[in-house]
């Protein structure tokens, strides 16, 4: 549904997007992750005709959106990171105004900003005053207005920011129903947990450039060798044991640093791949050691976040 | 009318107090200038000429205080028409949407017309006061309203033209005003060259013994000036300035009955229908999608 080809755009001499290349098949629920400035805007707005690329190309349902914009406006729903909305009007006069700018007769409008109210869940506001309505509801109204004419593909920037947790939820829900319609959904944040919770795959992004882009398995899979394994002996066991494990601990190939906890927990630090961890494990029980838990630390995506985007 | 913009800007203006105030202060002011030049002529015992001069007056005064007003009034109504949507982040959303940016640019060029459209409707009843004592004729108050109407479009296409190129609804309503100011300048500046040419075809004519009847020269500034052409249209209509000419230009005032005044009052009500018209196009084509640029994030 979306490709990016050498995508490059500057703002005078500060580069944006720089050769960044991606492919978001149909039906997918994509997650476009990066810090703020990393360019996640830009690639939002090029897709939805609103800038033209520097050079390489981005293709939307196979039509170049510099070369054929008025066929991708009609297969896109772009919801912008920041957006207002109109005073002394109502919510279904708010919809109704975006549809007959996409050309819908009278019989079509009036159908199709009930279905919508309905999907957002704001059927009970149809006739309040747009600029009465909460944060989250004008979020879940942009979302409604995004999608008035039935897109194949949404743009969603940072649609949950400023959200508190219950119309988060919300928009989680109306994201996954609107996967369930078959919708491809390119949704950004600089929140990688957030995203990873709902998203069948992610790309990550910084300065412009590509750093991940998979699924949230192959990211899990990819960062997990550097996430600490966790060694706890029994509570009985006595500090002669404790200083005989981390002996072994240190000495075993591969790992570069063990830290002790409390509750007679070690921290390993451990490069090696599974197999060279159920070696450990083995070395560790052949020793003799009263064994309670040998685990890899479940992967923090906060700080995978920090670490692939090089952010202290 | 098939423009979405027209129908919805217009649906929302209604709804807005700032309407009925604006056209109720806008003929109020109009009414009182009115009745008072029609009460100082109810006021003679006898019908005199003098009576007749004062209603005359006040078909000026009308004519120049509607003109005055909108002046006031048009770059304010469309300067915040595009860096409004700016402003309020609403623009990304209509170009989206596949709404080319010259059905925008007329969407809100004809919400704003029509809303001064009516206001200058709305002082006809004032203007039939004056046909009524016979100061002026139904055609010359109808050529009036259509000069109006026209050096509206102008300056709400100049405002519009303004308020594509600024991101702020205030900075662009400055600049309009200035845009406004700079235009009513700057097209008088022809008119030095004007009188001087007015002023050696006279004499020309005047030496070699020919009686001047008319002057074969339509002069620019009368053309490209709407302040001008206002002035060419009542002196066409009403005559009463060649008196009071003399201590502002010589030449004109003796040349005045000669020039082409009629013909100086189309030019101008053409040049700012086909201004209009190049401002919109000029705003629409900045205002095309992928022209736009955004603040860095």
């Amino acid at each position: 549904m979306i490709e990016l080809r050498g995508l490059t755009h500057r703002y005078g001499s500060f580069i944006a997007l720089d050769q960044l290349s991606l492919k978001v098949p149909k039906g997918d629920l994509h997650g476009f992750v990066g810090p703020n400035g990393a360019g996640k805007t830009t690639t939002m707005r090029i897709l939805a005709t609103l800038l033209k690329p520097t050079s390489g190309q981005a293709l939307v349902d196979g039509s170049d959106v510099a070369l054929h914009p008025r066929d991708v406006r009609r297969v896109v729903g772009y919801m912008p990171d920041f957006f207002g909305v109109y005073d002394r009007l109502k919510t279904w006069e708010y919809l109704d105004f975006y549809a007959r700018c996409y050309g819908f007769d009278a019989w079509k409008r009036r159908c199709t900003i009930d279905g919508m109210l309905e999907l957002v869940g704001l059927t009970d506001k149809r006739d309040n005053y747009v600029d009465e309505l909460s944060r989250g509801m004008k979020q879940r109204l942009c979302l409604a207005r995004a999608l008035i004419h039935d897109p194949a593909l949404l743009l969603l920037d940072e649609p949950a920011s400023g959200m508190d947790p219950r119309a988060r939820s919300e928009m989680k829900t109306i994201l996954r129903t609107l996967k369930s319609l078959g919708k491809t959904v390119l949704i950004s944040s600089h929140i990688l947990p957030e995203l990873s919770e709902m998203c069948d795959s992610l790309t990550i992004i910084d300065h412009g450039r590509l750093v991940f882009s998979g699924t949230v398995e192959a990211l899990g899979q990819r960062m997990s060798g550097n996430a600490p394994l966790s060694v706890q002996l029994l509570q009985q066991a006595a500090a002669e044991t404790m200083d005989t494990a981390e002996r072994l601990l240190r000495e075993f190939p591969g790992v570069t640093g063990v830290s002790r906890e409390p509750d007679r927990v070690f921290h390993v630090s451990f490069t090696g791949d599974p197999t060279q961890a159920a070696a450990l494990l083995r070395s560790l029980v052949n020793a003799g050691l009263p064994l309670a838990d040998f685990h890899r630390a479940p992967v923090n995506l906060e700080k995978v976040f920090m670490e692939v985007t090089q952010h202290e | 009318m098939n423009n979405p913009i027209f129908a919805f800007q217009a649906r929302r203006r209604m709804r807005s107090l700032q309407v009925p105030i604006i056209l109720t202060l806008y003929t109020s002011a109009l009414t009182a200038v009115a009745a008072l030049t029609s009460y100082a002529r109810f006021l003679g015992p006898t019908f005199l000429i003098g009576d007749m001069s004062a209603q005359l007056a006040g078909y000026l005064l009308v004519l120049l205080l509607q003109f005055a007003l909108l002046l006031l009034v048009a770059p304010a109504v469309t300067a915040s028409a595009i860096s409004g949507e700016r402003e309020r982040q609403t623009l990304d959303l209509l170009l989206v949407t596949g709404t080319s940016s010259l059905k925008l640019m007329l969407g809100k060029l004809l919400e704003s017309f029509c809303f001064l459209a009516l206001m200058v409707v709305c002082s006809m009843p004032v203007l039939s006061l004056i046909i009524l004592t016979g100061s002026a004729t139904v055609t010359q108050v109808l050529q009036s309203v259509a000069f109006l109407i026209l050096f509206v479009l102008y300056a709400l296409s100049i405002g519009l033209m303004c308020s594509t190129l600024f991101r702020r609804a205030a900075t662009s309503t400055i600049a309009s005003y200035l845009a406004v100011f700079l235009i009513g300048i700057l097209t008088l500046l022809p008119l030095w060259y004007d009188v001087k040419r007015i002023g050696d075809l006279y004499d020309a004519l005047t030496e070699s013994g020919i009686q001047v009847q008319a002057l074969d020269y339509t002069p620019i500034s009368f053309i490209i000036n709407p302040g001008l052409g206002l002035f060419a249209l009542l002196e066409s209509q009403t005559a009463v300035f060649h008196n009071s000419l003399w201590s502002v230009s010589y030449t004109l005032s003796v040349t005045l009955d000669f020039l082409p005044l009629q013909k100086c009052v189309y030019g101008n009500m053409i040049f700012m229908a086909v201004a209009s018209a190049a401002l919109i196009l000029l705003g629409a084509l900045r205002l095309r999608p992928g022209r736009e640029r955004i603040r860095r994030r």
